[in-house]
């Protein structure tokens, strides 16, 4: 980095600190860019794969009324994910790049997504927990990322977080009518927070005190996580993040009769802090690296629609050409 | 508007450009009394295929009273910080005149302390 790159750097910092926000057009150093560029992909993919855990459960809904509501859920991800792959391009595009990039990354395995979204929905429990409880942790970290400092991500969440408050409502809907359910719908729904658990506890990514760091080379998720405090991209740590969902949820569940299938999960009364089993953070590794059960289903069936719609992305960009 | 008009959806749906999906800025009036504000960017390949996305993608749960797509290289911008900076200008600020405020509480004062002597 020559001194000049290295003042203006300095200068930006100091702007960062004095509570002032970044546009898609203002100067930023090279980290920066690519800290957001990793995290807004990371979290477009993920509101767009996200729909195909739910999607399964569209033809399959209880009712009219939760098919209904399911789908208008599941448009709403897709939606995200379009507001978010925007915001993305617009950072990607000094390096040449766009969703096309992105996309192909996903399909060759280069594109990460949540841990959450790697895995199987086998009951209507499932697709249900997945709205109160996957939706109640990203809503946790969406509202932390809203204190950002890149103000056209910023103003993406904003929307986002607006339509969030509508998926937990769906999401608890659904478990609590499991929840005063008969015995067969209360055992779905315990089977379904026994099976989610342990992907629940890794949803937030890594604590920072190092614990989980992997031997592994090239695993650095705990120095993007201090980068991105620096840049004020966020302003909590994972296991803040983790502790205030484990502060909202636990007593929620388990005053709904539920057991949470970690016996050594407490809460000192003084402190108020979580203690609970240590997450296998291997096992998490694999799948994010597409490495979980359903991981290769999803990024095929996400890479046949995106062939499957290319003759329509063809026909409303196309050239007018004489016939 | 009928589909044979000139102009109409139908006959935008056929993109003019060069081909090009291009990026649109969408803006809304979401209240009746509200103005037109900016919400979303999307990618579009015509005027009314950017509509159509602004309106599926990011306008599904309110009701809207206009709605603008704006393809973003017809956006003139001011260049940046130097352009938009303003000299402090106080005598245009309605916080420059509040002292007019403790003035007229002052002289209701005298007014009716006078009045109470009276």
């Amino acid at each position: 980095m020559n001194p000049n790159a290295e003042d203006r750097t300095q200068q930006f910092l100091e702007h960062l600190d004095d509570g002032h926000m970044v546009e898609a057009d203002d100067w930023m150093p090279d980290a920066y860019r690519a800290e957001l560029v990793r995290l807004i992909r990371l979290h477009a993919v993920s509101e767009i794969m996200g729909t195909l855990p739910e999607k399964e459960w569209v033809p399959r809904a209880p009712t009219l009324y939760r098919k209904l509501a399911l789908m208008a859920k599941v448009q709403d991800e897709a939606g995200h994910g379009q507001l978010l792959i925007r915001v993305a391009e617009d950072l990607m595009a000094p390096r040449g790049q766009n969703r096309e990039h992105i996309m192909e990354d996903l399909f060759a395995g280069r594109q990460k997504f949540h841990n959450v979204f790697h895995l199987p929905v086998p009951t209507w429990a499932d697709a249900g927990l997945i709205g109160w409880l996957v939706d109640g942790a990203a809503i946790i970290t969406q509202g932390m990322l809203l204190g950002g400092s890149y103000a056209p991500y910023t103003r993406a969440l904003r929307r986002i977080v607006e339509e969030e408050a509508f998926h937990i409502q769906h999401g608890e809907s659904i478990c609590m009518a499991l929840a005063e359910g008969t015995a067969g719908q209360r055992a779905m729904f315990q089977d379904a927070l026994t099976r989610w658990w342990p992907a629940l506890m890794t949803f937030f990514g890594p604590p920072e005190d190092g614990t989980a760091r992997s031997a592994a080379p090239g695993a650095a998720h705990t120095s993007h996580q201090a980068a991105n405090l620096r840049f004020r991209i966020r302003t909590k740590s994972n296991e803040e993040l983790r502790q205030r969902y484990l502060s909202k949820y636990v007593p929620r569940i388990r005053s709904l009769g539920f057991v949470i299938p970690d016996p050594t999960l407490k809460q000192d009364p003084t402190t108020k802090v979580w203690t609970y089993q240590p997450p296998d953070w291997e096992q998490w590794r694999a799948i994010i690296t597409n490495h979980g059960p359903r991981s290769a289903a999803r990024v095929n069936l996400r890479h046949t629609s995106y062939a499957e719609g290319q003759w329509v992305r063809d026909v409303m960009s196309a050239t007018r050409k004489a016939v | 508007m009928t589909t044979d008009e000139p102009g109409s959806v139908a006959d935008q749906m056929v993109p003019t450009d060069q081909g090009e999906l291009a990026v649109y800025e969408v803006f809304a009036q979401t209240s009746e009394r509200g103005t037109v504000e900016w919400q979303a960017s999307l990618l579009a390949g015509s005027p009314a295929m950017a509509l159509m996305l602004a309106r599926e993608n990011f306008l599904r749960r309110r009701e809207i009273f206009d709605l603008w797509v704006v393809p973003r290289d017809a956006v003139a911008r001011a260049e940046g910080a130097d352009e938009l900076f303003r000299l402090p200008k106080t005598y245009r600020e309605v916080s420059d005149y509040q002292y007019l405020v403790g003035k007229w509480r002052q002289y209701h004062q005298q007014a009716m302390t006078r009045d109470t002597m009276a």
